[in-house]
């Protein structure tokens, strides 16, 4: 790859056009653009998609470690697979996976083989789990609250026979794992969302809070400075100090702890030990069902032990049991809890109500149903 | 702990030790990728035991690129972390010669760290700050791509893979993904920062969703049709005949109670006015049972993970024929959002202060001759709580006691 | 002549302290003395033109009564720059290299 061109830094400023969707396909899926007709599932992961024209492609659904973090060396060993027993090209999945594509059952079989050789799983297909996402959390972010990446291995350990298709679910699953309030890792509209917040009102750091407060109280009575209109409940109070300058004063009795002043100012700090993660139950995108939903926030707070977090694991685990004990064939989560009501699930799950999780029971109507005339 | 203790951030050796946990355990483990690396791992592992980010934010200069650059700098102030997110072709299908070139980059101007399916779309590679500069001209010169994508600006976009592998997807996704993003009244967007908050576009073939458009995107598009599905009868009676479907299962599991079975002239009935396009007939009597021939394409506004008040669903807004028919309702609805909303909001948020007014007069004046939507929305959800010190305590004690079950009281 | 940094300089009688990323430490001792030290030995800007000083006059005002940067939308509509011109003056941009001098501090975030 030889540099031998200087281009001028200015053209910077313009992005580059998107290269076309088409650029990196194999000829086969060029031939067979728009007429697939049917598929078949065979086992940990593999799919055959069937074209109209009688030609098939497999692919083959592969995890990767959580947050998709991979060295080059990993990366090297992708390339490597794609190119003896692939077409040459992968697809990054939804759910932060990988996916090979390959033109024959044996070639997709020994991409199994080859990739569970190097110590990465294929599956997550049909009844089974599909993947857990997880945002950057302490790898990248200075908006944190917990670490998503370190609780997402803890969870894919032990809920890995779930998705090599060893243990049966009920239905698809999915999970959400976000570091903080600003849900970076999907939505809350997943099975089971794993939301990590601070479980308390902020406090300004008394040394460097002034980088973020305007110089002189004179200022305050013309606007509201962005670290208080952020606030979507007024819980940031700015004042005049005696000296002509300006204080700040947070009240935790109207705080939501959303993290949005967070978000504008870097200077708040929180004590580690109220920080905790919140675990909502129940969305979907999907239309089937119930249709597309938010999830309901079942559990408020759970206390976080690195490295292992064995009651986020476990929180999690009881949420899976009471919704496979209680589910008919083909119901999501948001389905269950929907036809046995939210109550008994909650009470089955055995969580301690307080004014955090009083969910109230909504019916549901988004998505392409909004466009049917009901009579 | 002290916030000196934290802004000293002295790392040990049982942070370490503790970080090697993360490395068993049947999963790929991203500790031992990170090792592989040149990242700076003690501050990881301090962060990990000590609850808390490791990192603030940080300043980086590439001059002329505006956005798609994300500078951290660790508390202590000695380290910083530089990455970039890249654009990727719609869909994500990566041909190994170009994931060669992404390998190239990482490893000579990176630190040999990447992040593959990055969740807003890009591929995201960390640099190494001193060559940084170069970097950019490779991956806009030799990789083909762009740096992008953060910022009070248009995220990137995302489209199901759709008629590339997908028998449902009921229109062009990649195309349409391809046509918005390289338009030039959305394409001038991309290079400023002008927005009060980030714009996306999501696009789903058909209503099983799969890019998550209506969770997470201002601007959504699912295909979709009008009336019933369609049932080929024959081929229905050959799978019955052969045990694949029940049609008394079929009808069942209608959310609508739109299907009826008759026994008697062996034939399925769906009423299309009852029909929410739920699809799961289609799930379990393709290709006997089709999406319907009157095929339209969806269109919503609004939704997105967390903002001024909090998680929301999309509006629905029009039903059309052709995507390209929304371009001058969404540039209509970016002039107004630019124009109105204060910072840090989010369409939906400006939708919520002003009323949904805003968007249905829009939608008549664009688009005057599309079958609208009953737009519905939902109560303000919050995600963060704040509790008082018994309530922590009870929900400790809960989880401990799972944690008896499920371990069985082993430390 | 871009000087070393972290470190404690003084510059017209008073101490200022520049952290890791050349941004102003402690605010309070900005004048525009400080601007354009900062902006000669930590910028590497050779010469401070009426413009530059539009800039950074409007941007230190916005500071000090906002407590943030303003969006580019405002800054570009009063004071009537484009975007390329914002990079002629200031290399690192508007929010790297224009508001640093102006003496506020490092933007947040990316969410």
């Amino acid at each position: 790859m030889a540099e031998t061109f200087v281009p001028d830094p200015s053209e910077r400023i313009n992005k580059r056009l998107p290269m076309p969707y088409a650029a990196q396909f194999p000829d086969i899926i060029k031939r067979n653009y728009g007429k697939w007709v049917d598929r078949k599932f065979h086992g940990n992961g593999i799919i055959e998609h069937i074209s109209e024209s009688g030609e098939s492609i497999f692919t083959v659904k592969v995890g990767l470690p959580p947050n998709s973090r991979i060295s080059v060396d990993t990366l090297k060993k992708i390339i490597d697979v794609a190119d003896s027993y692939g077409l040459k090209v992968v697809r990054a999945t939804r759910g932060m996976n990988v996916e090979f594509i390959t033109d024959s059952l044996d070639k997709a079989k020994k991409i199994v083989n080859v990739m569970e050789g190097y110590g990465f799983p294929a599956g997550g297909w049909e009844n089974s789990l599909w993947h857990i996402t997880s945002c950057t959390a302490y790898l990248t972010c200075s908006t944190f609250a917990v670490d998503a990446p370190s609780i997402t291995k803890a969870l894919y350990d032990y809920f890995m026979p779930y998705f090599t298709g060893e243990e049966k679910l009920p239905s698809k699953l999915d999970i959400f794992v976000s570091g903080c309030t600003n849900i970076c890792a999907g939505t809350l509209a997943g099975d089971i969302v794993v939301v990590g917040h601070w479980g308390q009102a902020p406090k300004p750091d008394p040394e460097k809070i002034k980088f973020c407060l305007p110089t002189s109280a004179e200022a305050l009575k013309k606007v509201t400075p962005d670290v208080a209109a952020v606030c979507p409940v007024n819980a940031i109070k700015l004042y005049a100090k005696e000296d002509g300058s300006v204080g700040i004063e947070v009240d935790d009795k109207r705080c939501i702890a959303c993290g949005r002043c967070k978000n504008v100012c870097d200077y708040f700090d929180w004590d580690p030990d109220k920080i905790g993660v919140g675990v909502f139950v129940g969305g979907k995108t999907s239309n089937t069902g119930s249709g597309p939903r938010l999830a309901y926030r079942i559990v408020p707070w759970v206390p976080l032990n690195p490295p292992e977090y064995r009651e986020v694991v476990a929180v999690v685990r009881k949420i899976v049991d009471v919704w496979r004990k209680n589910a008919e064939p083909g119901e999501r989560i948001g389905d269950t809890i929907d036809r046995i009501g939210l109550e008994e699930f909650m009470r089955q799950v055995g969580v301690p109500k307080s004014r955090h999780n009083a969910c109230i029971e909504v019916s549901w109507n988004f998505g392409v149903r909004q466009f049917i005339k009901y009579v | 702990m002290t916030i000196s203790d934290i802004r000293e951030q002295k790392i040990s050796e049982d942070d370490m030790k503790a970080l090697e946990k993360l490395e068993k355990g049947p999963w790929p483990s991203h500790v031992t990728e990170l090792k592989k690396t040149k990242y700076p791992i003690e501050y990881y592992a301090w962060g990990v035991m000590h609850k808390y980010s490791p990192w603030y934010s940080g300043s980086f200069r590439v001059r002329y690129v505006f956005s798609g650059i994300l500078a951290r700098r660790s508390r202590d102030g000695k380290v910083s972390e530089v990455h970039f997110r890249t654009y990727s072709p719609a869909g994500r299908f990566l041909s190994t010669a170009y994931l060669k070139k992404i390998a190239y980059v990482a490893e000579q101007y990176g630190i040999g760290l990447l992040e593959f399916a990055g969740n807003t779309g890009a591929i995201v590679i960390n640099i190494q700050p001193d060559k940084a500069d170069q970097a950019i001209d490779i991956i806009r010169n030799v990789m083909g791509s762009d740096v992008g994508g953060s910022g009070d600006t248009f995220r990137e976009f995302y489209a199901c893979p759709g008629p590339a592998l997908c028998e449902f997807a009921l229109y062009d996704t990649l195309a349409a993904m391809d046509f918005f993003r390289s338009h030039p009244e959305i394409y001038k967007f991309l290079n400023t920062q002008l927005f009060p908050y980030k714009l996306k576009m999501k696009f789903s073939g058909c209503p099983f969703d799969c890019a998550g458009a209506n969770a997470r995107s201002d601007f959504t598009f699912i295909g979709t049709w009008v009336g019933a599905p369609e049932v080929d009868q024959e081929k229905l009676r050959e799978m019955i005949k052969s045990g694949k479907v029940d049609p008394k299962e079929l009808a069942k599991r209608c959310p609508s109670g739109a299907i009826s079975w008759d026994d008697d002239k062996q034939q399925l009935k769906i009423d299309g006015d009852r029909c929410l396009k739920a699809m799961n007939c289609i799930k379990m009597a393709f290709p006997a049972i089709k999406p319907g021939k009157n095929r339209k394409i969806a269109m919503l506004v609004g939704s997105h993970a967390q903002a001024h008040y909090g998680p929301r669903l999309s509006w629905g807004v029009a039903l059309l024929d052709d995507y390209k028919e929304a371009l001058p309702f969404i540039l209509k609805v970016i002039d107004i959002y630019s124009n109105n909303a204060p910072r840090r909001h989010r369409l939906a948020d400006l939708i919520l202060r002003r009323g949904f007014r805003l968007i249905s007069d829009a939608a008549k004046e664009t688009l005057p001759d599309k079958p609208k939507a009953t737009p519905s929305s939902h109560l303000r959800f919050t995600t963060g709580v704040v509790l008082s010190d018994d309530e922590r305590v009870t929900y400790a004690e809960w989880a401990k006691s799972l944690v008896k079950d499920y371990y069985g009281g082993e430390q | 002549m871009v000087v070393n940094y972290p470190g404690e300089f003084e510059v017209n009688g008073k101490k200022i302290v520049i952290d890791e990323d050349g941004f102003l430490q402690n605010p309070e001792a900005w004048d525009e003395k400080v601007a354009e030290w900062m902006a000669i030995n930590i910028e590497g800007i050779t010469q401070l033109t009426e413009r530059h000083w539009k800039l950074i006059r409007y941007l230190r005002k916005y500071w000090e009564t906002y407590g943030v940067c303003p969006p580019v939308k405002i800054l570009l509509k009063e004071t009537g720059e484009t975007l390329e011109s914002i990079y002629e003056l200031f290399p690192d941009g508007p929010a790297h290299g224009a508001c640093k001098v102006a003496g506020a501090p490092k933007p947040t975030g990316c969410v």
